[in-house]
């Protein structure tokens, strides 16, 4: 679909992604004034909310630091708000294509009894309404959001990183592959390029997201199945996929659902089939200040599980569920995305 | 703090101006003044607002419909890049005068 903005629109969305971006510098600063401050692995406090204390107060009087929340805080509070104006003022020329028929390959499932998790209520992101906020939410928070400002203000290619979590699967001739939180299908379409003699099968809990995802596909002649179910229990039968992975959702819920949703994958994976889950770095593999700087950013970002998230040991949560050769790594150069992967018993290619 | 006023601070006779990091000129009293310049500004903001929608309905009325241009027009090439640049410098600028001696640098 054509998605250029009129000029208010593009020129706004530009200027939160270029704020974003001085945000970036600024952290940095904050990182050198803690620094500066005598503070670091050798004398900050191992528990997260006495470091959080420890760091705030040493930079009661730091400018940088000052700048870099009040910075942060138009951000959170202003890129829904500037993408919602977007598409308010384009919505003439936006909405006919986001409401005409959609027709193609790709199917969306919705069932008749919804079985949503609390949790994903959260208004993730600080995302306005959370992922239904919008009657066009998946156009907004997948083209206008993702595409527009966060590809450009999140350090690295986000589309680079997601075709790099679909090249840590280990085989290539995958027959049936389920994206487990696929959203507007980011990832489903990294997916669909790797393994595109695989069926691709995407659940989610936001309507909004996957009727977007349901126009990616048939705009690009991909019959992706896609369901509205939780991934804790998708309903899906057992030993249906031979890969079974997700990008970036575990650190959305809190670790009782991601215990479920290794189970999940371990009942729907045929034997010898793959996992592979992707997600934030550990806090194990970040030093005590960077894990301040994004436990910190977490809280102001309502996103109420990263921390349990981010130190959950997965590479135990996998073998607990049953999976073998698990592997739990970061990818290069930064850690990012995190991999944990692992296979399940009783290998039937062989 | 630089290391140079660090040390100036420590060592030195206490300046009669202090080093402009440990300045704090603006009281919290003054917060009501900032926010009579943030006004004056957005007054400032909505005149060369206003002036760019006449120059629209003067241009319109000889034949050239600039708001529907401006509107569509995508930038690429070198006036993409020359936005990216101003605007780039721009939010540096701005940001950058929250600071004493404009946005850190950090490489």
């Amino acid at each position: 679909m054509k998605t250029s903005l009129l000029q208010r629109g593009r020129a706004e969305l530009a200027f939160v992604a270029e704020l974003g971006m001085v945000g970036g510098q600024i952290k940095r600063a904050v990182r050198k004034d803690v620094e500066a401050r005598g503070l670091g692995p050798h004398n900050l406090a191992a528990d997260l909310d006495a470091r959080h204390a420890q760091i705030e107060t040493a930079l009661a009087d730091s400018r940088a630091y000052q700048n870099f929340l009040m910075l942060h805080k138009w951000g959170l509070g202003n890129l829904t708000r500037a993408a919602f104006d977007a598409f308010e003022a384009n919505r003439d020329h936006l909405e006919p294509q986001l409401t005409e028929p959609t027709t193609g390959p790709a199917s969306l499932t919705l069932p008749d009894e919804l079985d949503i998790p609390a949790y994903w209520h959260n208004w993730f992101h600080n995302t306005t309404g959370g992922w239904d906020g919008h009657e066009h939410m998946g156009f907004i928070h997948g083209e206008l959001i993702h595409r527009w400002v966060v590809a450009a203000t999140f350090p690295g290619n986000i589309f680079a990183q997601r075709e790099a979590a679909a090249a840590a699967a280990p085989r290539s001739d995958y027959r049936r592959v389920l994206d487990m939180g696929c959203g507007t299908g980011h990832y489903t379409t990294a997916l669909t390029k790797r393994f595109p003699d695989a069926e691709i099968w995407g659940t989610d809990c936001s309507l909004r997201e996957l009727q977007y995802a349901l126009r990616v596909a048939n705009s690009n002649g991909w019959a992706w199945r896609l369901h509205r179910v939780p991934n804790e229990r998708t309903g899906f039968p057992d030993a249906h996929f031979d890969l079974v992975t997700s990008y970036i959702l575990l650190h959305e819920v809190p670790a009782k659902a991601i215990h479920e949703t290794f189970a999940e994958a371990f009942r729907l994976l045929e034997p010898g089939g793959d996992m592979v889950m992707s997600d934030v770095t550990r806090f194990e593999k970040m030093d005590p200040i960077a894990v301040w700087q994004q436990d910190s950013a977490a809280k102001r970002e309502v996103e109420p599980f990263w921390r349990e998230s981010a130190t959950l040991d997965l590479k135990a949560v996998a073998e607990e569920c049953g999976f073998l050769d698990v592997k739990s790594y970061g990818l290069a150069p930064m850690n990012y995305p995190w991999i944990v992967s692992g296979r399940k018993p009783g290998d039937t290619r062989q | 703090m630089t290391a140079a006023s660090k040390q100036a601070s420590v060592a030195g006779p206490s300046p009669l101006v202090p080093p402009l990091d440990e300045a704090s000129y603006l009281l919290q009293r003054r917060v009501d003044d900032l926010a009579q310049g943030f006004m004056a500004v957005t007054s400032e903001l909505w005149i060369v607002k206003d002036r760019l929608a006449i120059l629209e309905a003067v241009l319109a009325k000889h034949g050239i419909d600039a708001k529907a241009a401006v509107d569509a027009f995508e930038p690429t090439g070198e006036v993409k890049q020359q936005l990216d640049a101003e605007r780039r410098a721009w939010a540096q600028r701005m940001i950058g005068a929250l600071f004493p001696r404009g946005l850190p640098r950090v490489d």
